[in-house]
């Protein structure tokens, strides 16, 4: 019951924008919708760590990796609300966003976070789908907040290839409850993604491969696989920061989610995982060395973040095509891009409300103006990039060790697309951070002070760089493949 | 009673195929939309049809959904948006009439030999017992789906756009139709929802990119290519 009653949280939150008219008291509102879902989720995830699978009634399920899946989302959501405070407050002093439009923000934050929730706790594929669709739907207008500089066609984009990536995957449920019907089925348990895990093996093999491949597709496109991929860089580079760090943070890897509940049932359908594996093995490596080509040429930081998304699921997915040891990475990694994606576009928007820019051409000698957030950046950004004792390091480690077993060709293309990556990432951020503003040019004013923004990038890098040592301990290596076990066929 | 509903079936069937076919040579936006609003009512069609033949009435609200939301709300939604924004509603294909059906000939064709290597059941095995060979209602649901996305690449303009992806919904919905007999009551509504929010949203987004750039075209959105 604690789960369903911390889900109507952010319903409610989301109708209190509708009452509420000024703006720093939905600042705080959002704040604290964040806080108290936090600690009815987190008593429901300690729970499941504790304790194991929790399920509630026939539609809900939550075992640890959807506890570990609402960890994220939550520490995003409070995260976001926090940074939300500054960011879309001084937008409004600013003129640059009206009241309405705060209160179209702060409407569709909460049910942002509520359709994600909603996709990781159930265990129906028709709301799972639905959910997902929600986050479509809920982020278009984020996406489209401004208007103006491409925002429109950004929106359009996500909204159209987004929907119609969403309404492929129906495709590809409707025949994996198909397969569940001719396995005997009645039509509600078809749907279920319990009861086709225990009929895997009675399920049409046929059947179940097609309806991988549509749901491959069709989430892939939310996911951001290359070639689905376009909406994505245009999307998380348009909207306001806060959402930024929750698109490219935490939703690839609820769709991703999404995709791999559904993987388990064909997996165990086909009785091996080789057949799958090799789609994310290959979407993946195409990946990373699709967006680490193009980071090397990016002249839009928030644009390069988002491109850097891009390489992440891809590493992810390689992972999931490596076997057990490449399916824990991949639990690692995912944490690692969460703490790290969203720490870095907090502080992009620290950036972009100072200088007013998002091209790094125009950005000089950062450092010196803007000390606290430039180290962010660079902190961020060497987590990023796989800097030991990041959680991305571990994990980074854990593929290639993984794929050096499994497919030393696919490891030793992986480490090319790695040995990119840092060459655009580092050139450019040195660029904003350390060259030199131009003779005459008027250094920004007033100087940098702490604001809430770094204080919660501040815990995000610690968690980033502390987590890392954690999962290279057997320990926390046995925590990361206790959670894969959940969405793999391994034993 | 059966054999009459079998009948329909493949008519209504049939007729949502040629509807979602003749539209892709279509150049006024009126008749695209006549075109979509006829096959979703052939849609309708097809749901009632499965409900006589399974006797489950709670199938009926499906049907009247269908045809409230597709065949009436979305199409006056998209025309009053296109009449908002005073633009002419003859629409600008990249290809001519001629090519536009030769291309859909090639996707109907392909919709067809996918149709034919989707292991699905043929006739009284199926799960939902059909009497007509099941992959030939398949055939119609994927020949949607393919025409969506082709009308999807060879129109530019934003509201045929918004008519390709729902055509390929409507292929969805078909496939769901007549290989599962439907989906549970409250799923359905939940996709009409979701459906229904995201052509409202792309509605919106239309007609702002018109109040932008005083156009349809999707070939000036390109502010955003690396």
């Amino acid at each position: 019951m604690l789960l369903l009653a911390s889900l109507l949280v952010p319903l409610l939150a989301s109708l209190g924008a509708v009452v509420v008219r000024d703006v720093r008291a939905l600042g705080r509102s959002a704040v604290a919708a964040s806080a108290v879902a936090t600690l009815g989720l987190g008593a429901v995830a300690g729970s499941v760590f504790a304790r194991g699978p929790m399920w509630v009634g026939d539609y809900w399920m939550v075992d640890r990796f959807t506890a570990l899946m609402i960890v994220l989302i939550q520490v995003v959501w409070v995260g976001a609300s926090l940074a939300s405070v500054r960011y879309i407050g001084l937008e409004h002093e600013a003129g640059i966003l009206s009241t309405r439009k705060v209160r179209i923000y702060y409407g569709l934050l909460p049910l942002f976070m509520l359709a994600m929730l909603v996709t990781v706790a159930t265990d129906h594929l028709g709301i799972l789908w639905i959910a997902l669709e929600a986050t479509t739907l809920t982020t278009t207008p984020l996406v489209a907040l401004y208007k103006k500089d491409g925002a429109i066609e950004a929106a359009w984009k996500y909204l159209l290839l987004c929907s119609l990536g969403i309404s492929v995957s129906l495709l590809g449920l409707l025949l994996l409850a198909y397969a569940g019907v001719g396995a005997g089925l009645p039509i509600d348990r078809a749907f279920s993604l319990g009861a086709l895990r225990e009929h895997a093996a009675t399920l049409d093999p046929q059947v179940v491969r097609w309806a991988f491949v549509f749901l491959f597709v069709g989430i892939g496109t939310k996911v951001g696989f290359v070639p689905m991929h376009p909406w994505l860089p245009d999307a998380h580079s348009r909207t306001p920061s806060p959402i930024s760090a929750a698109l490219s943070g935490v939703l690839l890897n609820v769709a991703l989610y999404a995709l791999l509940r559904a993987r388990a049932v064909v997996d165990l359908a086909l009785g091996q995982d080789d057949w799958t594996s090799g789609f994310f093995a290959g979407f993946g490596l195409l990946s990373i060395l699709f967006a680490a080509f193009v980071l090397l040429h990016q002249r839009n930081y928030k644009r390069m973040l988002a491109y850097h998304s891009v390489e992440h699921m891809g590493l992810i997915a390689f992972g999931l095509g490596m076997g057990p040891v490449g399916a824990a990475g991949a639990v690692m990694h995912m944490i690692g891009h969460t703490l790290a994606k969203s720490a870095l576009f907090f502080s992009a928007g620290e950036v972009l409300l100072r200088l007013h820019t998002t091209k790094i051409a125009n950005i000089k000698g950062l450092w010196r103006s803007a000390p606290r957030t430039s180290l962010a950046l660079m902190l961020g950004f060497l987590g990023l990039i796989g800097m030991p004792t990041s959680i991305i390091f571990s994990s980074e480690l854990t593929f290639l060790m993984a794929a050096a077993r499994r497919s030393p060709g696919a490891a030793l293309a992986v480490i090319v697309g790695l040995a990119i990556v840092p060459i655009g990432v580092l050139h450019h951020l040195f660029s904003m951070l350390f060259s030199r503003a131009p003779a005459g040019a008027p250094s920004p004013e007033p100087p940098e002070s702490f604001t809430l923004t770094h204080a919660v990038v501040a815990v995000e890098l610690a968690l980033l760089f502390g987590g890392g040592v954690f999962f290279l301990s057997t320990p926390g290596f046995e925590w990361a493949a206790s959670i894969a076990r959940a969405f793999t066929v391994y034993p | 009673m059966t054999t009459d509903m079998v009948s329909l079936e493949g008519v209504c069937a049939g007729c949502m195929l040629l509807t979602a076919f003749f539209s892709m040579g279509r150049k006024r936006l009126p008749t695209l939309l006549r075109h979509y609003a006829l096959s979703s009512a052939c849609l309708a069609g097809l749901i009632v049809t499965h409900a006589v033949r399974t006797s489950h009435p709670a199938e009926y609200a499906g049907a009247v959904a269908t045809i409230l939301v597709k065949v009436v709300v979305i199409p006056l939604a998209i025309l009053a948006t296109a009449h908002r924004c005073g633009e002419s509603l003859r629409l600008k294909p990249i290809t001519r009439p001629v090519v536009s059906y030769a291309l859909a000939v090639a996707a109907v064709g392909g919709a067809y030999l996918m149709s034919r290597r989707l292991p699905l059941e043929i006739g009284p095995t199926s799960p939902v017992g059909h009497i007509i060979p099941l992959w030939s209602l398949v055939f119609v649901a994927l020949a949607l789906i393919f025409l969506g996305f082709l009308m999807l690449i060879i129109r530019r303009d934003l509201f045929s756009q918004i008519i390709g992806f729902l055509t390929v919904e409507n292929g969805i919905s078909a496939f769901a139709v007549v290989a599962l007999g439907g989906v549970p009551f409250l799923m359905e509504m939940g996709i009409f929802a979701v459906i229904g929010g995201g052509v409202l949203l792309m509605a919106v987004l239309s007609q702002q990119v018109h109040s932008l750039y005083r156009s349809h075209d999707t070939a000036i959105l390109s502010d955003l290519i690396d």
